[in-house]
């Protein structure tokens, strides 16, 4: 499998998947042959190009749709990313002066930022405290929906990008709806590494990137119920998401054209379909388990020498090993790794600046695995941070 | 303070390529905005100092962690260097300017503006006086008597010294100049013929002759046909032909160069210019700076007052 993955020839430690996945030559190729074979825009135009490229971007939605078990390819919209997921739903969710919106207090700066912004319009937002390791605690969440009846959405990552926690997503979208809270899941960094099933969950939206799980960058998905997307307002509006206009009026497209203004990124969408099919094929349920195991090397060998982000079973962090040391600086630390040993790590405050700062938590190199890391990697990995702390200690 | 520096030798190599560019930019931020730096990102100087440490691991771990730990020692004496350089550089296109050579006047040194060497080159003396030693190269007009020499051109209170010889590349080259030199500046231009080759010791009288019957404007005819035409021995009919060019009568110079006269003020020229020290042509003295091999002529220019 790790023939795929071409750069990985180079005699490279890739170990910043989190940050960006590599991809495997048949995603790679599929993108060429959009460029190569049918490089046309969808829908416009009556060739057999075009149609041959609609085809294939129905094909891509559908494999996305198995991938999520989603009820309809229609609740799928391609979006630039997660960011841009996670910003449409903020911007199109009807949210009045005095609602509230619920996020914990580690996100990422994309699923903060777009609800910071909406304060503007009078909307609260809350912010769930967690447990001290990471850990989601399902009695306080409860707490705070029943303090704060004017919650109207819950917005959480699903797992989390500095200590890989997956919070317990299915009860926590059961409680909400029960107060007919609708829930968003930002699921950058679990879909690439778990199975996602969004009938089991009952979720309402999701939004996820293409670059996180092995498909290309510039190209995201959000998903939506249809019955909630139908409720949403068009956020970025143009060529596309209409089916007619005069000079002073406009009908919308359904969903999920509504959502997808002007041309859009075919190449990134088609590779995007190879990338789900391979995801499949590969199972997300064995490769949280390879990641777990590699990470149990990780934590075993290092737990004594370096602090640890988040709690100190790798079960629950999954393919991520977030650490910093006293007295270190964790950014030197990364880049001597990379210049001494060809191990690429990323090394800082990961965009969860939020939680770095209310915790009082310093700079941190970040280990984050995926399915092409070996043992031998991660125990060369060991041996090269103890070398480095050698050196700097 | 290694910002400084990247943001320099960067900025040179960003003329050429974009990724030094962003690498230039990365440093002007580094050193002018060093207090907005982002929490995702780490300065550009602390990058460079473990980059290095960690190349350095791999060969040595001893002098990665003296490397890592005096890093700001390093960086200091690094800045020190450059600063040296900028400075040694500065002095250089100083000197090129002035003097046509980075070294300063009449040192022959590699000079990165001029990497032949081209503007220091001279026709060796040694030539001639199979003379090994190693030559004086303090020269001054001092102890000259320059009134010993025929005037080429009588013009202002400049006085050019010029010692040439006919046969010689650089002085050829030189001509030139100093005619360019005597048409837009009109300084006095006195002419000291040093045959570097014996055939050509005759020439040093026909000049005297010439400039002592006729005056400095045949001779700078004389002077102007020998300096274009390769005259490498002077038989009768080079010297003919040299003489005719300029309207003068063989015969009468064939007379004046036999006489004991003649042959001793060549004589008293030649020992005059090497006990002067010259040990190459061209070397002009412009109001008694010495500038030996082919200047350009903004070098000339400047000398004068
Ligand atoms: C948990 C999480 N959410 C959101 C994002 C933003 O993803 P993107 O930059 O692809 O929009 C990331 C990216 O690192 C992430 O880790």
């Amino acid at each position: 499998m790790r023939e795929q993955f071409k750069v990985l020839q180079k005699n490279i430690i890739y170990v910043d998947s989190a940050c960006m996945s590599l991809r495997p030559d048949c995603v790679i190729n599929k993108i060429k042959e959009y460029y190569e074979e049918y490089p046309v825009c969808a829908g416009r135009s009556n060739h057999k190009l075009a149609n041959t490229l609609v085809t294939e971007v129905l094909r891509a939605r559908k494999l996305i749709q198995k991938l999520l078990n989603a009820k309809s390819e229609k609740e799928i919209i391609f979006t630039k990313n997660t960011t841009e997921g996670l910003n449409l739903v903020a911007n199109s969710f009807k949210l009045e002066e005095g609602d509230a919106v619920l996020i914990t207090e580690k996100e990422h700066n994309s699923n903060l930022v777009p609800w910071l912004k909406l304060k503007e319009k009078g909307i609260q937002l809350i912010i769930q405290k967690l447990n001290d390791d990471g850990t989601f605690n399902l009695a306080e969440y409860k707490t705070t929906l029943e303090n704060n009846p004017n919650i109207k959405l819950v917005s959480f990552h699903h797992a989390s990008n500095i200590d890989g926690v997956i919070i317990p997503a299915k009860e926590i979208i059961q409680i909400a709806h029960k107060s007919g809270i609708k829930v968003l899941l930002d699921a950058a960094q679990s879909l690439p590494h778990i199975t996602v099933d969004v009938k089991k969950l009952d979720v309402d939206f999701l939004a996820f990137s293409g670059h996180k799980m092995m498909g290309p960058s510039g190209i995201g998905v959000l998903y939506g119920k249809t019955e909630e997307l139908n409720k949403l307002d068009p956020f970025l509006v143009g060529g596309e998401t209409v089916t007619d206009t005069t000079h002073d009026s406009v009908s919308y497209e359904q969903v999920p054209e509504k959502f997808e203004a002007g041309l859009q990124n075919y190449a990134g969408i088609v590779g995007l379909g190879e990338a789900a099919k391979f995801l499949m094929k590969t199972n997300p349920d064995k490769i949280h388990k390879h990641e777990v195991s590699l990470n149990k090397i990780l934590t075993e060998r290092l737990k004594d020498r370096v602090t640890l982000i988040g709690p100190e079973d790798p079960e629950l962090r999954g393919g991520i090993f977030n650490f910093y040391i006293e007295n270190i600086d964790m950014h030197n630390f990364s880049s001597i790794l990379d210049s001494k040993a060809n191990i690429a790590t990323r090394s800082g405050q990961h965009c969860v600046h939020s939680y770095y700062n209310a915790k009082n938590l310093p700079v941190s190199t970040r280990i984050s695995l995926y399915i092409y890391n070996t043992e031998e990697e991660v125990n060369k990995i060991v041996d090269e941070v103890e070398k480095v702390i050698e050196l700097l200690s | 303070m290694i910002c400084i520096i990247a943001l320099i030798v960067f900025g040179i190599l960003g003329i050429f390529s974009l990724s030094y560019r962003r690498i230039a930019i990365e440093a002007f931020d580094c050193v002018f905005r060093r207090l907005v730096l982002r929490k995702c990102q780490s300065r550009l100087d602390q990058r460079a100092r473990s980059q290095i440490t960690g190349k350095l691991m791999k060969v040595s771990k001893p002098a990665a962690k003296f490397t890592y730990k005096y890093f700001h020692v390093i960086e200091f004496i690094f800045i020190i260097l450059l600063i040296w350089s900028i400075v040694q550089t500065g002095i250089s296109g100083y000197n090129f300017y002035v003097y046509g050579n980075c070294n300063g006047p009449n040192e022959d040194g590699f000079c990165i503006f001029d990497p032949t060497g081209h503007n220091s080159e001279i026709s060796p003396l040694n030539q001639l006086s199979c003379s090994t030693e190693e030559v004086d190269k303090e020269l001054s007009l001092d102890q000259l008597n320059t009134s010993l020499f025929p005037v080429l051109n009588q013009g202002d209170d400049n006085i050019v010294f010029f010692i040439g010889c006919y046969e010689c590349e650089y002085t050829r080259e030189t001509y030139p100049v100093i005619k360019k030199l005597i048409e837009k500046e009109n300084p006095t231009v006195i002419f000291a013929h040093l045959p570097i080759n014996h055939d050509l010791e005759s020439f040093t009288e026909y000049g005297n002759c010439i400039f002592e019957k006729e005056g400095s404007t045949k001779l700078m005819e004389f002077n102007d046909y020998m300096f274009s035409n390769q005259v490498d021995q002077c038989t009768v009919d080079t010297c003919s032909a040299a003489l005719t060019h300029v309207n003068l009568d063989l015969a009468a110079y064939t007379e004046c160069i036999g006489l004991n006269a003649s042959v001793q003020l060549a004589q008293e020229q030649f020992n005059a210019l090497t006990a002067l020290g010259v040990y190459g042509t061209p070397t002009i003295f412009i109001n008694g700076e010495p500038f030996v091999g082919p200047k350009p002529y903004r070098v000339y220019k400047r000398a004068l007052k």
